[in-house]
C-alpha cells in the first residue's frame, strides 16, 4: 500500500481558514505553524496531516496541531500569576467525621410515682391490718 | 556537489520567511521582488524560473552555482523539463505542479543522485506573481548533503 503524507499550514483570517504553506516534514510544519503564530497577525493557527492512498486515490485529513489567542492569552495569564507554593506545614492527617451523639430523650414516666404506690401498699395494708383484727374481734 | 554549511533546514526557512516578507499585504510578491542583493549567501542555493503564457515551457532564469555548479553546461534560458534526472534541481523542481495548483509555497525533501554522490536534500519552492492573480514565475531553493557510505 502506498502512502504519501504532507503537512498543512493553515492560517484562520477573516472566520475562515486559509493554506500558508505545504510541507513533508512535520516538525517543519509545526515550526511553520508556530512561526506564523508568533507574529501575531493571525487570531489561530493549525497543522493539519494529509494522508494520500495512492491505491484508493482517497485522501485522509487529521487536525494534529492548533493553537488559537486564547489559549496563548491564557498561557500568558498562568505565567503571570505568582507561583504559589503549597503550604505543607499546617497539613493535618485527614480524619473521619465523628460520629454524631444521639441525644438521650428524657424517660417520660408514665403511671404513678413510686411514693404514691408505697402510700397506696401502706393503705392496703393498714386497711387489710384493721380488718383482720375486726374480724378478730367478732 | 557543494554542501551547505549550515543547519539544513534553515535556509528553507529563511527564503519562506523571504517571500512571506515580500507579499506586502498580497498573496505572493512578483519575481522583480527577489533581490540577489538581499538573499546574501543563499542566492547560490536559489533559483528563478519564468513560467510563461500559458502553453509555453517554463524555463531558469537563474540557477545557483551550489545547485547547479558553473563548470556544468548552464541551464538558465533551458526548460526546466530539460534538466537531468539525476540532480538536485531536477527534485526541488519536480513539485511544480502542486505549487502551481495550490498558489502556495511547498517544501519537500529527500534523497536524490547529483553528480554522482547519494545526497539528502531540502527544497522549497514558491509562486510569483506580477499581477497577484495569474503565477508567472517560481522562486525556488535547496540544500543538501552527502550521504555518506558506511
Amino acid at each position: 500500500m502506498s502512502q504519501a503524507v504532507s503537512f498543512e499550514v493553515d492560517t484562520y483570517q477573516n472566520n475562515r481558514w486559509v493554506l500558508e504553506c505545504v510541507l513533508d516534514d512535520k516538525d517543519m510544519a509545526l515550526s511553520t505553524a508556530k512561526r506564523l503564530y508568533d507574529s501575531k497577525r493571525f487570531s489561530a493557527v493549525r497543522v493539519v496531516q494529509e494522508t494520500y492512498d495512492e491505491n484508493s486515490n482517497s485522501s485522509r485529513e487529521r487536525v494534529i496541531f492548533e493553537t488559537t489567542v486564547a489559549d496563548r492569552d491564557n498561557r500568558a495569564a498562568k505565567a503571570r500569576q505568582p507561583a504559589t507554593k503549597v503550604d505543607r506545614s499546617e497539613r493535618q492527617s485527614l480524619k473521619k467525621r465523628p460520629r454524631k451523639k444521639t441525644e438521650q430523650k428524657p424517660v417520660k414516666k408514665s403511671g404513678p410515682s413510686l411514693w404514691v404506690l408505697l402510700l397506696l401498699l401502706a393503705i392496703i395494708s393498714a386497711g387489710g391490718l384493721g380488718l383482720l383484727v375486726y374480724v378478730k374481734s367478732l | 556537489m557543494a554542501e551547505y554549511k549550515g543547519i539544513e533546514r534553515r535556509l528553507v526557512f529563511r527564503l519562506l520567511d523571504y517571500w512571506e516578507k515580500k507579499k506586502d499585504g498580497r498573496k505572493m510578491p512578483s519575481l522583480d521582488d527577489i533581490k540577489a542583493s538581499e538573499l546574501g549567501d543563499d542566492w547560490d542555493w536559489c533559483f528563478l524560473i519564468l513560467l510563461g503564457d500559458e502553453e509555453e515551457s517554463a524555463t531558469f532564469h537563474h540557477i545557483g552555482s551550489l545547485i547547479w555548479p558553473n563548470d556544468r553546461s548552464p541551464l538558465v534560458g533551458k526548460e526546466v523539463s530539460a534538466s537531468p534526472d539525476e540532480s538536485l534541481v531536477k527534485q526541488a523542481t519536480r513539485f511544480m505542479p502542486r505549487v502551481l495548483e495550490l498558489g502556495v509555497p511547498v517544501s519537500v525533501g529527500g534523497e536524490c543522485t547529483d553528480g554522482g554522490d547519494k545526497l539528502l536534500y531540502r527544497s522549497t519552492l514558491m509562486p510569483l506573481s506580477s499581477d497577484d492573480e495569474f503565477v508567472d514565475a517560481l522562486f525556488g531553493g535547496a540544500n543538501c548533503r552527502k550521504v555518506m557510505n558506511k
